[in-house]
């Protein structure tokens, strides 16, 4: 998947504009970055690569380029 | 000698629901947590208001209005029911279990038996498989489940994650056996599981026995939760589907606990239930716990969505972890 692809979906799961995101910005920084924002994270992951990443990976994850290894790592072609 | 019962199937008869008078609307909500608006959290919840009891309404008081409304609408004697089972987590007191004290209320007969079970979002599949065994084992004839829960009253008000998804209500169902209806109403088979590792995703530590002196507060990992249902919930359908050895499309119902919408909208497209054959009931009355299967039910009945003949699958899933999964086939019709 193109980092442009997963960015446009994440901006749509947190509510954000895809032209304020790229691969250093910190999730954290981000209003929509919230507890519903997580399940939106989730579910949008879920739908994407049919892989249910954990709460827990999610958390830890600092930036949007790291949230993409998390969601994208392990996908099998 | 007492009464010697035959062992024969069981039915779910009626179910009746009771929602309480009070409020909390997204607007509400909004003022509170001005960082959301009043259509961000229908739209990430899929709830518009939350029905509140009011301050002096236990949860055994949703059950008891719910009861009252099943027995007076299905014109059942209370002492011909011999099984009352009252699934909340917020009960009236430590002890005595609130079921005794509904037995009173609802003048059912003191030959009747009647107890607690304190599960939250599977409760209701769980009483419903309790009772039926209870019935086909000959040990009660005619069983009330009953539902109620306050847990907004653990809520507390930073807590907007909660504040946002739960609401309050009750519910009866009646159960009886089936010895005129031969191959229809036939409640099962049944799936279950528990896994404790989840405990801290939906718990109230204080107040009871382990930290008495912390206030009672409900904490919730909305995202673990939700991890956790879509690890175990699909696979939960499918392998009710294969104990029953039926298709998904034999199911001509699904009535999963109402949590959220975005949650479930997820679970349901996961599990390829069909949009037509799935139900909801959660915009006006937010997610009441182990109240909201049943309510499902009730309007589903009287939208015509459930009609006498068909077969529903009932999937009930959280606190615990905690989840059960069956099937009924359905002969209640009409209601007033």
């Amino acid at each position: 998947m193109k980092t442009s692809d997963f960015i446009e979906r994440l901006a749509e799961a947190l509510d954000a504009e895809s032209s304020e995101l790229e691969g250093e910005t910190i999730l954290d920084t981000l209003e929509g970055w919230d507890s519903l924002g997580h399940l939106a994270t989730i579910a949008m992951v879920d739908e994407l690569f049919g892989k249910t990443v954990s709460a827990m990976s999610l958390r830890r994850c600092r930036t949007v380029a790291e949230l993409m290894d998390l969601a994208c790592g392990e996908v099998t072609p | 000698m007492g009464r010697v019962l035959e062992a024969q199937g069981a039915s779910v008869t009626a179910v009746a629901g009771y929602v309480p008078q009070g409020r909390l609307c997204n607007e509400e909500l909004s003022s509170r947590y001005p960082e959301w608006s009043a259509e961000d959290i229908l739209r990430k919840t899929g709830i518009r208001t939350r029905a509140i009891a009011a301050p002096d309404e236990c949860a055994s008081d949703l059950a008891f209005e719910a009861a009252k409304k099943l027995i007076n609408r299905e014109d059942i004697d209370p002492e011909d029911v011999d099984l009352l089972i009252f699934c909340t987590q917020s009960p009236d007191y430590f002890l005595p279990t609130t079921s005794c004290i509904l037995q009173e209320r609802l003048g059912l007969s003191t030959q009747s038996m009647a107890f607690d079970l304190p599960l939250g979002c599977s409760g209701w599949v769980y009483g419903l498989s309790v009772a039926r065994a209870l019935l086909e084992a000959g040990e009660a004839t005619t069983a009330l489940l009953l539902t109620g829960d306050t847990y907004t009253r653990y809520v507390l008000p930073e807590d907007r994650n909660v504040a946002a998804i739960f609401g309050e209500a009750g519910a009866a169902t009646l159960i009886t056996k089936r010895s005129d209806l031969p191959g229809h109403g036939a409640i099962g088979p049944f799936v279950f599981g528990t896994d404790g590792t989840g405990a801290e995703a939906l718990i109230v530590r204080g107040g009871a026995s382990r930290h008495p002196q912390k206030r009672r507060r409900l904490e919730m990992d909305g995202p673990r939760i939700f991890e956790f249902c879509l690890r175990r919930i699909p696979g939960l359908v499918h392998a009710l589907l294969e104990k029953a050895e039926l298709d998904l499309d034999d199911v001509d119902l699904w009535v999963f606990h109402q949590a959220n919408r975005f949650m479930l909208d997820r679970l349901r497209k996961k599990t390829g239930i069909r949009e037509e054959r799935f139900a909801w009931r959660l915009e006006e009355e937010g997610n009441t716990v182990s109240s909201t299967i049943p309510l499902t039910l009730e309007s589903a009945v009287v939208s015509g969505q459930l009609k006498p003949g068909m077969r529903v699958g009932v999937v009930g899933f959280g606190v615990g972890y905690s989840w059960g999964a069956g099937l009924i086939e359905w002969t209640h019709g009409g209601m007033q």
